[in-house]
């Protein structure tokens, strides 16, 4: 005979103990500021790897004309989509 | 990146054949579509899931959130694709009238430069084995040279028997006299 306790699913627990601590659902762990954070630590990554792509490209590469269209179009497209992630991330917390 | 000799001419950049970055590539544009995958599958979770569950998770992957990690999703494809290509792109052969330029991009933070010379090349071997190789005509060459336990291989070079040719006529030129005799003319 398996214990009540340990046949629930396990959500409605953490749920359970969520509200135990005042937090009404799940969704409230998805605070504006989470996702503020969240996003930054993504625009840092980026940043990385964007510096890490552009040595490389500078360094490296045989043909000049290459590497600048694929920085023009790397770099417009990211902006691209940090723009609409910015703009996604307001309207999800203002 | 590369210092040449004096009198030494680029012959030739080989880069790998366009279907290995193409293969690479589709890996990523399947995992586009991983944000539909778990879209769908909250949908069906959902669907059994208790009351509460259900409401919670309908509220966290709602319109607006869904969208976001959606966005950013694509974003890490978009900026992970950069990073495949870039490592297709810097993995290059370069022929030059007198020498072979190996050079292997490994991840970001490893580069192998390895160089032959023409007229230390003893054999070169080319293999074409499978269908799409046989089709899109790409596949490993193998150069032994003298003096050297190494062999060097590019494996996906487009047209292997094509830079085989260029390669033993290029040689047979470096071990032709009189271009010895130009090279000392020019103080090589």
């Amino acid at each position: 005979m398996i214990p009540e306790e340990y046949s629930r699913p396990l959500a409605c627990d953490i749920i359970g103990i969520m509200q135990e601590n005042g937090l009404e659902s799940s969704f409230e762990l998805v605070t504006p500021a989470t996702l503020w954070l969240g996003f930054a630590l993504i625009l840092g990554v980026f940043a990385i790897m964007s510096a890490v792509l552009l040595y490389h490209w500078h360094k490296y590469t045989f043909d000049k004309k290459v590497a600048k269209k694929a920085m023009t179009l790397y770099f417009s497209v990211s902006g691209i989509f940090i723009l609409l992630l910015v703009v996604s991330l307001l309207s999800l917390t203002l | 990146m590369i210092e040449l000799h004096a009198n030494e001419e680029i012959k030739l950049v080989v880069r790998k054949h366009w279907f290995i970055l193409v293969a690479q590539l589709a890996f990523l544009v399947m995992m586009l579509f991983l944000p539909l995958l778990l879209f769908f599958a909250v949908r069906f979770v959902v669907g059994y899931a208790e009351e509460s569950v259900a409401g919670d998770l309908s509220r966290m992957f709602d319109g607006g959130l869904m969208f976001f990690l959606s966005l950013l999703w694509l974003f890490f494809i978009w900026t992970w694709g950069f990073v495949i290509w870039t490592d297709y792109y810097l993995d290059i052969w370069v022929v030059t009238n007198k020498r072979v330029f190996d050079i292997e991009q490994r991840g970001f933070f490893q580069r192998e430069v390895s160089i032959f010379r023409m007229d230390r090349v003893q054999d070169i071997t080319t293999n074409v084995r499978g269908l799409i190789p046989t089709f899109f005509n790409f596949g490993e060459i193998h150069v032994q040279t003298a003096g050297s336990d190494r062999e060097f291989i590019m494996k996906g070079a487009p047209a292997p028997t094509s830079l085989k040719e260029v390669i033993s006529s290029l040689q047979d030129r470096r071990q032709n006299p009189t271009d010895y005799e130009s090279d000392y003319q020019q103080g090589l």
